[in-house]
């Protein structure tokens, strides 16, 4: 990915802005229905950020958090990672279960399958309106969650194929019901090839 | 431990003869950090290696990768004193952070830096003296340039030195 992404133009930018915002109201609906709740998502801010900035996101380094990691499989290589800092995912497995953990620093076996469907639906939608625009078919892997340091996640998801970006690719958005915000960032990590394939077949539309 | 403390981020490297100080990198996963030592000139050195091999896009000269990396590092301490005969090394790192059913042989790069950069110290023919690496969870290191000792602190476990 890395220079490419810097030099990302207006279009591609609003265009792949619109495949999220679009996959981002899907997966609040769906949410609601799951949850019997009002569920908002923030409308989704794409960013790029040098590698070395890549630790501050999310509270940064060795500060804890929970992650949902997906690979990408079909036509397409590369990773969706999920981030949840601090506290964010027991907030949201609560309120997906409506229950209260209180002060437990443990995923609960009940939450871990929660973020897990969270990550099926929130990744099966952004692929599957990235699979309308594109043609490109792209699924989703299995969910894995990991409870860990913000940057052994991050850096991680990152590395998986095994090319070191200079730049990478991340979106933030937040979760929330009528009550509470859930602070969440979603990020891509893919290839210069598969990148430059979506890039092309959204600019061409 | 020490206390001033040189922090290396991603892909970088350090080396440091003041005794006061200690080299520190935060949250490897996958990741691994090298850190070569003297002991009679008090030398010390650490690279956060991220990935095995060079991928031709190497123009930063940092240490991003074990075969370029680990030489850059080793030059660096013979630069600052140190005797390659003199010099020992401990890592920490390279964990499989990510775990699938049925598993993917792309989650075993943490394996694969680690089996990397045993290779290269030994092509450079430095002695790996110590190493907690693999397992499946994130490590911050803190190495004394004062005593060579390397503390690794993880989430929920306890401190180790070695």
């Amino acid at each position: 990915m890395s220079k490419m992404i810097g030099s990302l133009t207006p279009k591609q930018k609003e265009l792949l802005e619109r495949i999220l915002k679009l996959s981002a109201d899907s997966s609040a609906v769906a949410l609601s229905e799951m949850t019997d709740k009002a569920i908002f998502l923030k409308s989704p801010e794409i960013d790029v950020v040098p590698l070395g900035d890549v630790p501050a996101i999310a509270g940064g380094n060795d500060n804890p958090a929970v992650s949902v990691c997906l690979l990408l499989l079909g036509e397409a290589r590369g990773s969706i990672l999920l981030l949840f800092p601090g506290r964010s995912a027991f907030k949201l497995a609560d309120l997906i279960l409506q229950e209260d953990s209180g002060d437990t620093e443990e995923l609960s076996e009940m939450a871990v399958s929660v973020l897990g469907e969270v990550g099926n639906l929130v990744s099966a939608y952004f692929l599957s309106t990235l699979s309308d625009y594109t043609g490109l078919s792209i699924q989703p892997s299995a969910p894995m969650i990991v409870h860990d340091m913000v940057e052994a996640i991050v850096s991680s998801a990152m590395l998986i194929l095994e090319e070191a970006p200079d730049e990478i690719l991340y979106i933030e958005t937040n979760i929330a019901d009528e009550s509470d915000t859930i602070q969440g960032y979603m990020m891509l990590f893919t290839d210069e090839t598969t990148l430059h394939s979506v890039l092309r077949v959204i600019e061409a539309r | 431990m020490a206390g001033i403390l040189i922090n290396i981020g991603i892909g970088d490297f350090e080396v440091s003869r003041d005794r006061s100080t200690a080299i520190i990198t935060r949250g490897l996963g996958s990741c691994v950090a090298v850190c070569l030592y003297d002991k009679v000139a008090k030398v010390a050195g650490m690279a956060h290696i991220m990935l095995p091999v060079d991928n031709g896009r190497d123009e930063l000269l940092n240490a991003r990768f074990a075969d370029t990396g680990v030489p850059r590092l080793f030059e660096e301490m013979i630069k600052n004193g140190a005797e390659p005969g003199h010099i020992t090394v401990k890592i920490a790192g390279g964990a499989r952070m990510f775990k699938m059913p049925g598993g993917s042989s792309l989650l075993e790069i943490g394996e694969r830096n680690v089996e990397a950069i045993t290779r290269v110290l030994s092509e450079l023919k430095l002695k790996l003296v110590a190493a907690d690496t693999g397992k499946d969870y994130g490590r911050t290191v803190e190495f004394s340039v004062a005593s060579g000792e390397l503390m690794v602190k993880a989430i929920g476990r306890s401190v180790t030195v070695i």
